[in-house]
């Protein structure tokens, strides 16, 4: 066979993804034929590629296609890492929706229509959200309402509309509902203030209703006799455009957010760490890095002066969130943040459980950075040191880890409401536990701090 | 960039079609669900008829605007 399918992308029944020898292709299939000329034809593909809004991809044989029925076989640039709307910030989503809105008014203005509005068809890219989906483009039939545009809803207006109103928080569900969030779930979440809104009543609590009142109605017979002409089409996608623009979210107030004014660490220390993490990352010769509970990002750009891509995780929304919008206004193409909690990390999922990769499936990374981590795993949520480091070096080729001995302050402070029963978190426990995983290569006490810095390797490497 | 795929004469043929209501391509391969599609004409019809008489407001405005001097203007202000 020689080849791979993508799980994510077999429900499009016009083309699929796949990798041959670790190169990703598209391959289109002959029932998509026409349409796809057609858009390649319009010059809309051109548009799109030329001003960073679609993943360019090249033409290649159909030798390297993966069916009989291949009618073309493309060879997209890739992405780097792949990450999903339940992972990104509430300006990463809106990023993600406003792009896909900005690609549905030029697809109308050129005669064509975007057939799907998939969170999943978003990727960043160089720090900017990119379209990836190139079979999502078909001719417009004059008359005919936008097929995508409860999908729209569900994946982008509602779960924006809910962190925005309700709680941040809800983003995560659509982590549960990868097919998007339910409109009735989401109008009933709603606070009633949101009736107030116009296209909040609209796209969403009428919307909502109207699924029920019609839900045992053929399309054919309630739609019979209606048309939508293009400007109606592009008032009601300008409406969806404006109402996601004005959604916000202040980030701000979470415990984390405002670590990083908020720490023990003198400017000396702080520089000696970001010395040491750099010094370890060049000998790793890292060009992925993972910082593990990057907050909002500090190490993670000190890790970009020697990585080319470094993924920004983090548990708080308000960090992952202000990381973000640095990394947005300062032009860094190199950081991805992402939400990640850590003691639950993105599984895989979808059908099969095979549709959206897990956190390690996306891995490993050249080195791993756990900054000021371990004492929250270990004592903020009873993970045992050697459950930690089992993982770790799971999805990562490297470790960067600071060990947090229980005198200091922030450790004391996490275990200001409860018992100390973790009498094995020293520092002998911690290398014993690691050192059932990992080679410890370095070890150096951070100047002015109690802490100490590993860079350590696992004794197995892990697989792609 | 390049493509291999024959440039001109198939495209009008979809231009065309789409005025003959001729499928083109897949057919649709989401459900649009057909409580969606009802709210989708009526939203839309609202809006419409609300982005019209925004721009009559407008133009009203305007009008009224040319036809009335500004107060400033009669009190010899800049």
């Amino acid at each position: 066979m020689g080849w791979q399918a993508v799980e994510g992308s077999f429900r499009d029944p016009s083309g699929f993804v796949y990798t041959r020898n670790g190169t990703l292709y598209r391959q289109v299939n002959h029932s998509f034929r026409d349409s796809f000329e057609a858009f390649l034809a319009s010059g809309l593909y051109d548009e799109l590629a030329q001003d960073g809004l679609l993943v360019p991809h090249r033409q290649v044989g159909l030798e390297l296609s993966a069916s009989s029925d291949a009618y073309a076989v493309l060879q997209p640039d890739r992405v780097g890492f792949i990450s999903y709307p339940y992972e990104w910030s509430f300006g990463q989503l809106q990023d993600a929706a406003t792009l896909t809105l900005e690609i549905q008014q030029r697809a109308l203005a050129r005669g064509f229509t975007l057939r799907d509005s998939s969170a999943y068809n978003v990727q960043f890219r160089g720090g900017r959200p990119v379209f990836i989906d190139t079979l999502s483009f078909e001719p417009l039939e004059e008359g005919k309402p936008w097929v995508a545009y409860k999908q729209f809803c569900e994946h982008f207006l509602l779960p924006l509309t809910l962190m925005s109103s309700r709680d941040v928080r809800c983003g995560q569900l659509l982590r549960t509902y990868i097919d998007g969030i339910p409109l009735d779930l989401g109008s009933a979440l709603l606070p009633r203030r949101t009736w107030a809104r116009l296209s909040t009543v609209l796209h969403i609590h009428l919307h909502a209703w109207a699924l029920g009142r019609y839900a045992d109605t053929a399309a054919g017979s309630a739609a019979k006799g209606r048309t939508m002409s293009r400007q109606r089409l592009l008032t009601l996608v300008k409406n969806l455009s404006d109402a996601t623009r004005r959604l916000s979210w202040r980030a701000a107030g979470t415990e984390w957010a405002e670590y990083v004014t908020d720490n023990n660490y003198t400017p000396a220390a702080s520089q000696a760490k970001r010395n040491l993490v750099m010094a370890h990352l060049r000998s790793a010769n890292a060009q992925t890095v993972w910082d593990l509970g990057a907050n909002t990002g500090e190490y993670s750009r000190a890790a970009r002066e020697v990585a080319p891509q470094v993924i920004s995780f983090d548990v708080d929304p308000a960090a992952v969130e202000r990381n973000y919008r640095r990394a947005r206004a300062e032009g860094e193409t190199g950081i991805l943040p992402l939400l990640l909690d850590l003691t639950n990390p993105s599984p895989a999922q979808g059908w099969a459980g095979r549709e959206r990769l897990s956190l390690e499936q996306r891995g490993p990374a050249d080195a791993v950075m756990a900054l000021a981590l371990i004492h929250h795993l270990a004592i903020g949520h009873n993970l045992p040191l050697e459950y930690i480091a089992r993982y770790l070096a799971r999805i990562g080729r490297h470790l960067i880890m600071e060990f947090v001995p229980k005198s200091d302050s922030q450790v004391k402070r996490l275990l200001l409401s409860r018992p100390d029963i973790f009498p094995g978190y020293t520092k002998e426990g911690f290398e014993d536990a690691f050192g059932r995983h990992y080679t410890i290569d370095a070890v150096q006490r951070i100047d002015e701090s109690e802490r100490w810095l590993y860079f350590m390797s696992p004794h197995s490497r892990p697989e792609v | 960039m390049d493509h291999v795929f024959p440039k001109g004469g198939l495209y009008t043929r979809l231009i065309t079609n789409r005025f003959s209501n001729a499928p083109a391509g897949d057919p649709m391969y989401i459900d649009p669900t057909t409580g969606s599609l009802v709210l989708q004409f009526v939203a839309a019809g609202v809006l419409s008829v609300l982005a019209m008489a925004s721009r009559a407001r407008e133009a009203l405005k305007t009008f009224f605007k040319l036809l009335v001097p500004r107060r400033g203007r009669w009190a010899g202000k800049p």
